[in-house]
């Protein structure tokens, strides 16, 4: 604890020397889950502690400078868990920027978030959401060399990563190429992830025809799994996978979402049977066809409720996810979450890819 | 009788055509080049500002925002939520018909039907984001008041935001006092004022605005022009969507 105010203490100190952008979050987070016992939570308790109560502090530094042609980003998040008295952090981005004309070179740790859906991003290979029921859930950066030109015509962009970790030693970087065109009312993406393991290729596009949002992405992933829907490319199999999606701001308090997923690359039935039989667990949504929805409206700028839910077409899995929270204060709210595994017990995805029946969450922020 | 009613008519004739004539240098070119100048008093062509917005609905909380806004010509413009702190770090970006939000943490642009008010403000997207009226409507005066005189806007194409717009205006300041917008119905829909003229970026500016929302009754939003900085240019990357995060 004293580390996390000493760290605290720092970031405020250096922002009021330094006069650079600087943000303070602050999060007291309460969960109660309802476990359902068999083996997929006998999994997941040898590999973490699964209390039904768990709670944690988190707070969030963030700070930005400009100098002349150079800008920096960092943001980092620290928690205590008071379980086990331990303070851990996590630096989501702290990189450099430079431009010269309309080039801009990024170096560092920072945040790629690629494809144009609200849900499904097949094509935002780099680094996947980490919880889809919440895609606003903190998300940590890669490390990565990046470097875009804005021209008159499309914005082609590369990316280098290097692979730190050294797990494969046949190639020390993975590289990405996109080309990003604006068409009408139309924003265009062609993606290319060459890594040594497997390469994938994608598109994704996000129309305003006036009335909705419509957006598209589609994506294509070397060496897929056995059973995927292939398509040959060069005398290679690609798996595919594609969402399908509206967006449409109803009004600044309402809004909704609804997407279609098709995973060519995910199990059938009968392959996550014999997956779960093996294994004991089944991951999450890893079947071939979903559909996600979200609707939120603020009353008075003051409560804002939200429902979000997932189905999986293939075996009839549902995931409820409502919430409500108090938005009355603007440095300040507090919101309540109820995650509902509505078919625990029933199906094979509801049993073992997430082994409980419901989870209650309270989130207290603070914004400084 | 007849007659006191025939010089009834006349004196009000008389009164209404001193005060509607225009003066004989009121063309419809010196319309076009007042409504340039108009442009150009209200954002110099690229700029970079600080404004204030608070928007307030009948029976329902104020809400308010402080923005750092990037301009370039008539339809591009780049807003940063500075306050409250809540929101800090969230952009909005317009660039022609485009409209794209981007949040810290979702981290990539979301488009954003450009059809809609701005931050659930009184203001459409086309109020705040662009000046360039020349570009979209003709002008023409059509009343007169001493030296405040009434130019009429009238769209040049249907895929503007309004129909019609009335614009009282100094001939000696060359800046507008009030504005009513109309729909495509003809019907006036939003009502602008604005007040405390003041040097601000080079040239004398009106600071405060106030949009009041003539369908909603009650409702209205009020922009305050916390600091302006012309600029020499801003590069492309700025209002490109990929680069929102930057």
């Amino acid at each position: 604890m004293k580390r996390l105010l000493f760290a605290a203490f720092f970031a405020v100190f250096a922002a009021g020397v330094f006069a650079f952008d600087f943000n303070l979050d602050a999060r007291s987070d309460f969960t109660y889950t309802s476990f359902m016992m068999n083996s997929a939570y006998d999994a997941m308790a040898q590999a973490e502690t699964a209390s039904a109560f768990s709670t944690y502090e988190e707070i969030r530094v963030k700070a930005k400078d400009t100098i002349g042609q150079v800008k920096f980003d960092f943001d980092a998040r620290a928690y205590l868990y008071p379980q086990t008295e331990s303070v851990t952090y996590t630096v989501d981005s702290a990189c450099f920027s430079y431009a010269q004309g309309q080039f801009v070179l990024t170096a560092g740790k920072q945040r790629m978030k690629w494809g144009t859906a609200y849900f499904f991003n097949p094509t935002d290979r780099l680094q996947p959401a980490v919880n889809i029921l919440n895609p606003t859930e903190d998300l940590e950066g890669i490390y990565a060399l990046r470097g875009e030109l804005t021209t008159d015509f499309c914005t082609p962009l590369v990316v280098i990563m290097p692979r730190l970790n050294g797990s494969q030693p046949d190639s020390a970087f993975d590289a990405a190429a996109r080309v990003y065109k604006l068409i009408g009312t139309c924003d265009v993406y062609l993606d290319y992830i060459y890594r040594p393991d497997g390469d994938s290729a994608g598109a994704a596009f996000s129309w305003d025809t006036g009335f909705f949002v419509v957006n598209f992405e589609a994506a294509l992933d070397a060496d897929p799994p056995e059973g995927a829907e292939t398509i040959q490319l060069g005398g290679r199999p690609y798996s595919t996978a594609m969402t399908l999606g509206v967006m449409k701001m109803v009004s600044q308090d309402t809004s909704i979402f609804a997407e279609y997923y098709r995973n060519g690359g995910g199990f059938g039935s009968a392959a996550y049977s014999s997956l779960v039989n093996t294994s004991g667990i089944g991951p999450f949504l890893s079947k071939k066809d979903y559909i996600a929805y979200s609707g939120s409206y603020t009353w008075n700028e003051t409560y804002q409720f939200s429902l979000t839910g997932i189905h999986g077409l293939d075996d009839g899995t549902i995931f409820m996810y409502p919430s409500i929270g108090w938005v009355g204060n603007q440095n300040f709210d507090v919101s309540l979450y109820f995650l509902q595994n509505l078919t625990a017990g029933g199906t094979r995805e509801g049993n073992y890819s997430t082994p409980f029946y419901s989870e209650t969450e309270l989130r207290i922020n603070a914004y400084f | 009788m007849k007659k006191i009613a025939f010089l009834t008519a006349g004196l009000i004739a008389v009164f209404c055509a001193s005060v509607l004539a225009l003066d004989a240098k009121y063309t419809k070119a010196y319309a076009e080049d007042l409504l340039k100048t108009v442009d150009k008093s209200l954002y110099p062509a690229v700029y970079k500002s600080v404004i204030t917005m608070t928007t307030v609905r009948a029976g329902r909380n104020p809400l308010s925002n402080t923005f750092e806004v990037l301009s370039k010509g008539a339809d591009k413009s780049l807003m940063k939520i500075t306050a409250p702190a809540r929101d800090k770090g969230k952009k909005i970006l317009k660039n022609g018909d485009n409209l794209w939000m981007f949040m810290p943490d979702i981290s990539r642009p979301i488009r954003l039907s450009a059809n809609q008010s701005f931050m659930g403000s009184t203001f459409s997207n086309e109020d705040l984001a662009s000046s360039g009226w020349e570009d979209n409507y003709t002008a023409e005066i059509t009343k007169q008041k001493d030296t405040l005189i009434l130019l009429t806007l009238k769209a040049k194409k249907n895929d503007v935001a309004y129909a019609r717009i009335d614009m009282w205006l100094d001939d000696t300041t060359k800046i507008p006092t009030e504005m009513t917008y109309y729909g495509l119905s003809g019907k006036a829909i939003k009502k602008m004022y604005m007040s405390n003229i003041q040097k601000i970026a080079g040239i004398m500016r009106p600071i405060d605005m106030k949009m009041d929302d003539l369908i909603e009754e009650g409702s209205y939003t009020q922009v305050k022009l916390e600091s302006m900085e012309a600029l020499e240019s801003l590069p492309e990357y700025t209002f490109d969507p990929t680069q929102m995060g930057r």
